[in-house]
């Protein structure tokens, strides 16, 4: 009997939970209502007061909210319901920044009615943002460069798609010329190529109100070609102290350009066909001076210059002639000493002093050399030690490449 | 009473005025005072925050005691840093002429304590830690630390409550001035003041002295053994809790570094230098009476302070002998300055070296001399013991005179002007040549310095793995120092280095060739030297934090306990005043007999060597009286260019003229002659042709901030009489042939910001990066070591600065290391020209094995876990104007089998102050090695020097991997894009030698 109670409440129960919910307002059921506002684009910085509201079919006194929606959040304005009539207060809403914004009119978490307001920049103001890239480029016109500009309002937004900009461009040696760009995907931009002169192209770009800083691209020279050497002064004997003036003439580059100063050019000596001498130089108003020392021993060089590994100028051939005229040398048996001197020059003076004599002194198989330098055309080699005892020597004295014998006996 | 406390007033006051006026002019020149000035100035600025950013990337300051940098925190608001320092360090001077008078009181009777006081005042080991090391915490301690041991005497002896939190709180007190002289303080101090306290008590037991025997003694042990033990657990308790952030910081953040060399470990026989600084400065006149001393410290009473005392004494003898190493054990040695020790000794000894005084003017020795001698003798021996105290005292305090300790002193104002000015202060900057005035200009300003003048808190790898104390006197460590600058040097990028600032000409080579350049000289005429392209600091830094407690502990326990140890004081002294308290001696003045004839030998004996040592070592160490002092002589003189005292070395009869020698000295210039450090010479001697002739054959080893140096010279010797003469040599015979030079110069300029404003740099004033190429690289491996090797072009039409790295990988991509070219490149470069570069891996974690030094002759590679076998070369360039000089050239040169000889050649204006040549070896155009040598000499202009470059065996040389357009990286661009119709034109040499140079004259535009 319980038993059947039990189940008589719980069928009960059962019946009863399964009663229809209550229906879900619809907006249909709630009614409608419609923004009173029908511009599609305003300009930025321009206010909007109030916008107005209708509805219909909406209790009195309901709470209606504007939603202001933009690319940064939304704003939510409310209002009350009077008359099916409500006005939203839109004085304090700056409207400066370009872009789309929504009004949504909602209530009761219902969206009643939407409107798209786009807000469009006003005309270019003050400094254009300017971007350039690279400043610097080669003459010639294989290398380009950029400039790009985002002009923008008094606000900050960049100006309309198709908005002219007007970009004033002087190439050096030229006039200057305006050529106008629109304005696309927010910025403008132009491309140059350098011409054949160097120098600087001057660029400026102005848009209604809005201009840019004067911007510069300073058009180098490209890479030197083919030049000359000449000899300015030189000394044809080999006394390695006189110097060799070598000149390239103005070097320029294939459009007739004076390269960069400080390019930095190689001058190389040659002699029996080899490298002997290198020496770094420079170019000052495009033309590389170097000094080379004249060689020790009579010889000839092969003189050329190169700005980078083939780059080569032509070549200047300069023999030297021995710069020793006469060497005397004899043994002072009371010092023990080899003197030498005078050692005169082709000049008939005494060589320069320190100039290197070289002494060599054989016995049999041994030999021993003696460096010294001449001082006022002599010079002197003591014969320290126990090498030079009793017997014959020869002796070889070198000076300037030439050579002169003479057989010693000591006793 | 009156008359007996007399002199330890007049104590106070002379140690006030003698100490207090002194120090005006002496601290600036010590070695620490502006360390802790620097500390000071960090409170000063920040209480409470632990973390100082201004040295070694930052560190914290929870690793030394704060209560002196406090104190001179809180003074410096008032008075500022400096007089805040000086005004404290007189404070410690009355502390410690106290402490001593006090501690005395222990050992010896009253009268005698006063004349230990008045003792104190003149102490050479204490004259030498104020007014030469400046270590005005340790003194701080000390000074408690001798305060404190009455207290516990008095606790002890007399269950005195109140002693027992007088003792604990001045401890306390101590502990956070300077926490080394607790933790020793308590072996070498306590300990026989508790030992001191346990005899006295027996006796008070037993009657008199003679009658105590060891059981009685120990029987008192025992009975207060509870109190000891709780005593030590407070004493524990207190040492770690007031300076709590330092035990965690030592814990929570090891620093592994290698030991630094310290005098105080050196055998003092081996190098009389630091036993003269380190053992006989300290122990002074008191030397001279060691048998008196030790003889009173091992009497009965004072058995424990004598056993305290001879240990001390034997560790502060250093490496001396091998025992204070045995007892130590070797880390403690070699982390411990010894000096310390014999410090602590110096102070055991002080209560008896006033007794001695007491006896000399009023006890049984004045008596023995004026009866047994005569007047004279005793005036003879006062004057010569009053004399030999002031002596040493003058003599260190004027030890700067005689050695200089420090450079001069430095203006500090232009060079914060300079960080001050556009922003300088967002990159880290490094000194070098300042000596410990580093620090003060660290105080002075807001920028950070990689450097440092606290080497406990080091923790760059650079410098933990090296023996090296600090950057800035890296010349003075050797190739050790020296190569730790090398590192930051050639990546200061790593740090955010950018600024150096110079006051050593040593430096400039290492500085030019390592990519540095000068910048200006400053109205003090410190050298500012900056390296281009290095990014600023970013804007967050990081940092190690303490929890908040901890910084509450380090900010307010020291100065609430020095407040309480002041109350205390205070308190104790209106209390006494009150209650008319008088201390009563603890010991009676006992004219004690002795055998004074056997101090008066070994006085006598010591002034013989004294005087005897002294008359040796200046007659055998005169200059002429032998060829090895003369020649030795004239090397020193030459290294520190006293060019006089060098003149002064040759014959009188026929050597130049002073003016023609200093011309002959100053014409060339090198690297030898104006930036090198002698480190040792090697004669040897054969006949002249004379008799009475040598000619001698020197070989010197030099340092120079690059590289080492043999050089060989042949001088030639006369003796005249005693003495030897030097002769002169021949004068130089070479003359260029033009005398007046004509040449055309560049100069280029970087007017930087245009406009004068502090904000971001506007576009129009960035210059685009120049367009350099690298024409080829490859990773080479010579022998076991790896390196990276190529050529650059600059192939833009401006100057340029290039800063070249690597970096190197292991099969599987993983980046093993990243290294710069140091100055196997040319940094600067004209248009279109080329330089060859060569980047070596050099490892910052050197460890020192034994017998193991650095030497950057010997290459220290790298050791990597893998092998690397891929690269990435990165070039950067900006563009520069700095003046360069290429008018040079190589000439006359001879290729032989194993060898290139030639000459340099200078055909400019300018001197070459330091020739480079470096050579790149070719093969079918592709550079597979680059190899360089530095000449001795400098070249004048129209001059040549010769060379020798040798040739490397091509077989040792294996490319690993060859450079190609995605791994050769410019200026952030893959080659690939870089154009250069130049590159692959060819080279047909197949070994090409690069002359570059560093010309100082360009320096001073």
């Amino acid at each position: 009997m319980i038993r059947y109670l039990y189940i008589s409440i719980l069928f009960a129960v059962l019946l009863l939970s399964c009663g229809d919910k209550e229906p879900i307002k619809t907006t249909n059921q709630f009614g409608s209502a419609e923004i009173l506002f029908d511009k599609e684009n305003i300009k930025a910085g321009d206010k909007i007061n109030i916008i107005d509201v209708k509805t219909d079919g909406i209790v009195d006194g309901e709470e209606l909210n504007l939603l202001v929606s933009n690319k940064w959040g939304v704003k939510v304005l409310t209002s009350q319901l009077k008359n099916d009539k409500a006005s939203f207060d839109l004085l304090e809403l700056d409207f400066q920044e370009r872009g789309e914004i929504e009004f949504i009119l909602t209530a009761e978490q219902k969206v009643l009615d939407r409107h798209k307001l786009e807000i469009l920049p006003l005309s270019g103001d003050s400094l254009i943002e300017s971007f350039l890239g690279p400043k610097t480029i080669f003459v010639g016109g294989e290398e380009k460069t950029m400039l790009t500009n985002v002009t923008t309002d008094k606000y900050g937004n960049p100006i309309l798609d198709g908005s002219k900009v007007n970009y004033s461009i002087r190439f050096p040696g030229e006039k200057s010329y305006t050529r106008e760009v629109e304005a696309d995907h927010l910025v403008s931009f132009i491309q140059l190529k350098s011409k054949e002169e160097i120098g600087k192209i001057i660029i400026g770009a102005n848009c209604d109100k809005g201009s840019i800083r004067e911007q510069e691209i300073r058009v180098i020279p490209g890479y030197p070609t083919k030049f000359r050497v000449e000899v300015v002064e030189w000394f044809p004997y080999a006394d390695s102290r006189q110097t060799v003036w070598i000149r390239t003439d103005v070097i320029r580059d294939s459009f007739g350009n004076v390269i960069a100063d400080g390019t930095m050019v190689s001058f190389m000596v040659k002699a029996n066909s080899k490298i002997i001498n290198e020496y770094k130089s420079f170019t000052v108003g495009g033309i590389a001076n170097v000094y080379l020392e004249n060689p020790p021993t009579e010889t000839s060089w092969e003189v050329f210059a190169q700005s980078d590994n083939e780059n080569r100028s032509n070549s200047i051939k300069l023999d030297f002639e021995s710069n020793i005229e006469s060497i005397a040398f004899d043994y002072d048996r009371r010092k023990h000493s080899v003197f030498v001197g005078p050692i005169t020059s082709k000049l008939g003076q005494f060589v320069n002093d320190g100039t290197e004599v070289s002494l060599i002194i054989s016995k049999g198989e041994s030999e021993i050399l003696l460096e010294n330098e001449a001082l006022d055309g002599f010079c002197e080699f003591k014969l320290r030690g126990n090498k030079f005892v009793q017997g014959t020597y020869a002796l070889a004295l070198e000076v300037g490449g030439e050579r002169s014998t003479k057989r010693l006996v000591i006793r | 009473m009156k008359s007996q406390v007399r002199y330890y007033h007049l104590a106070l006051i002379i140690g006030l005025v003698f100490h207090g006026t002194l120090m005006f002019f002496t601290f600036e020149k010590t070695y620490d005072a502006y360390v802790h000035i620097f500390f000071a100035d960090h409170y000063a600025e920040n209480w409470f925050e632990t973390w100082n950013y201004k040295w070694y990337t930052g560190f914290t300051i929870t690793s030394y005691p704060p209560l002196v940098h406090q104190i001179i925190a809180l003074l410096s608001y008032v008075v500022g840093l400096k007089l805040g320092f000086l005004t404290w360090g007189m404070m410690v001077v009355l502390l410690f002429i106290r402490g001593v008078y006090r501690f005395s009181m222990l050992w010896v009777d009253q009268r005698s304590a006063e004349y230990a006081a008045l003792a104190a005042v003149f102490c050479s080991s204490f004259v030498e830690a104020i007014h030469v090391f400046g270590q005005l915490p340790s003194m701080t301690g000390l000074a408690l630390l001798l305060n404190a041991c009455p207290e516990i005497y008095n606790w002890l002896r007399h269950r005195s409550r109140i002693h027992f939190v007088k003792a604990v709180l001045v401890l306390a007190l101590t502990t956070t001035a300077h926490h080394v002289s607790t933790i020793f303080g308590m072996v070498f101090f306590v300990f026989p003041v508790l030992g001191l306290a346990l005899i006295d008590r027996a006796v008070d037991e037993k009657g008199s002295i003679d009658e105590l025997r060891v059981k009685d003694f120990i029987q008192q042990v025992w009975k207060n053994l509870p109190r000891i033990m709780f005593f030590g657990a407070v004493s524990l308790f207190i040492l770690i809790s007031v300076v709590f952030p330092y035990w965690y910081w030592s814990k929570t953040d090891p620093i592994t570094q290698v030991s630094i060399p310290h005098g105080s470990r050196d055998s003092f026989i081996e190098t009389l230098s630091s036993g003269l600084v380190f053992f006989l400065i300290p122990w002074g006149m008191m030397l001279f009476f060691l048998p008196y001393l030790f003889k009173n410290a091992f009497r009965k009473r004072n058995i424990f302070l004598g056993l305290s005392l001879a240990l001390m004494f034997l560790l502060g003898t250093g490496g001396t002998t091998p025992l204070p190493k045995m007892l130590l054990g070797e880390t403690a040695f070699n982390i411990l300055t010894l000096d310390r020790f014999t410090l602590w000794a110096t102070m055991l000894a002080l209560p008896f070296w006033g007794a001695f005084l007491r006896d000399l003017f009023e006890g049984t020795f004045y008596h023995y001399l004026k009866d047994i001698w005569s007047g004279w003798v005793y005036r003879f021996t006062q004057l010569l013991v009053i004399g030999g105290i002031l002596a040493f005292s003058l003599f260190i305090i004027n030890i700067g005179y005689f050695r200089s300790l420090q450079p001069e002193t430095i203006e500090t104002d232009p060079i914060t002007n300079f960080l001050n000015k556009s922003k300088h202060y967002e990159w880290r900057y490094l000194t070098l040549g300042f000596g410990d005035q580093m620090a003060w200009l660290a105080a002075n300003t807001q920028a950070l310095s990689v450097d440092g003048n606290y080497h406990s808190v080091r923790r760059l790898p650079e410098m933990t793995s090296r023996a090296v104390e600090r950057l800035e006197n890296a010349k003075y460590q050797g190739m050790e120092g020296i190569g730790a600058l090398q590192q930051f040097l050639t990546v200061p990028d790593k740090y955010n280095l950018k600024y150096i600032f110079s006051n050593d000409k040593f430096y400039d080579p290492l500085l030019y060739f390592t990519g540095w350049q000068y910048l200006q000289v400053l109205e003090n005429g410190i050298a500012i030297w900056e390296r281009p392209d290095v990014a600023p600091l970013p804007s967050i830094l990081p940092r190690k934090t303490i929890p908040d407690y901890q910084k509450m502990i380090w900010g307010i326990v020291p100065i609430t306990v020095l407040i309480l140890v002041i109350l205390m004081k205070l308190f104790s002294f209106l209390y006494r005043q009150y209650f008319k308290i008088e201390k009563r001696a603890i010991v009676k003045t006992r004219n004690l007999p002795d055998v004074w004839s056997i101090h008066l030998i070994w006085i006598g004996f010591m002034a013989c060597v004294f005087v005897g040592s002294t008359g040796f070592m200046t007659y055998y160490n005169q200059d002429r009286i032998s060829p090895d002092n003369l020649i030795k002589a004239y090397f020193h003189a030459i290294d520190y260019k006293q060019f006089e005292t060098a003149h002064q070395f040759y014959d009188p009869e026929n050597r130049k003229s002073i003016d023609q020698f200093m011309l002959e000295i100053s014409l060339e210039d090198g690297i030898l002659a104006s930036y090198a450090k002698l480190d040792g010479i090697d004669i040897s001697y054969k006949k002249g042709d004379q008799k009475n002739e040598l000619i001698a054959k020197v070989k010197a080893d030099w340092i120079t901030a690059l590289m080492t140096y043999d050089t060989e010279h042949i001088l030639k010797l006369k003796k005249k009489g005693n003495y030897w003469h030097l002769l002169p040599d021949g004068v130089e015979k070479n003359i260029p042939s033009d005398q007046f030079i004509q040449r055309p110069e560049l100069s280029f300029f970087n007017q930087g910001r245009r406009k004068a404003i502090v904000d971001l740099t506007e576009r129009e004033d960035i210059l685009d990066r120049p367009q350099v190429d690298i024409i080829s690289s490859s990773l080479v491996r010579k022998d076991s070591s790896f390196h990276v090797v190529g050529e650059i072009q600059n192939i833009d039409n401006d100057p340029s600065y290039i800063t070249v790295s690597a970096t190197l990988y292991d099969e599987n991509d993983n980046e093993l290391v990243s290294y710069n070219a140091k100055d196997l490149v040319i940094h600067n470069l004209l248009p279109k020209e080329r330089t060859p570069f060569r980047i070596d891996f050099e490892s910052t974690q050197w460890t020192n094995q034994e017998g193991q030094t650095f030497n950057p002759a010997e290459f220290n590679e790298m050791a990597f876990d893998s092998d690397p076998v891929k690269f990435v070369v990165n070039v950067k360039s900006i563009v520069t104007d700095t003046r360069q000089y290429k008018s040079m050239g190589i000439q006359n040169t001879i290729y032989d089998n194993n060898k290139i000889t030639g000459e340099m050649i200078n055909y400019g204006t300018r001197e070459i102050n330091i020739p480079h040549l470096m050579a790149g070896y070719y093969n079918d155009n592709q550079i597979y090695w680059v190899d360089d040598t530095y000449l001795e000499r400098g070249i004048r202009p129209q001059r040549k020097k010769p060379f020798e470059l040798i040739i490397i065996d091509q077989g040792k040389i294996e490319i690993v991997a060859l450079g190609n357009d995605e791994n050769m990286i410019i200026n952030g661009t893959a080659r690939t894009y870089i154009e250069n119709p130049t590159r692959n034109k060819k080279n047909n040499k197949s070994i090409q030698i690069f002359p570059d140079g560093y010309a100082a004259s360009g320096n001073s535009e």
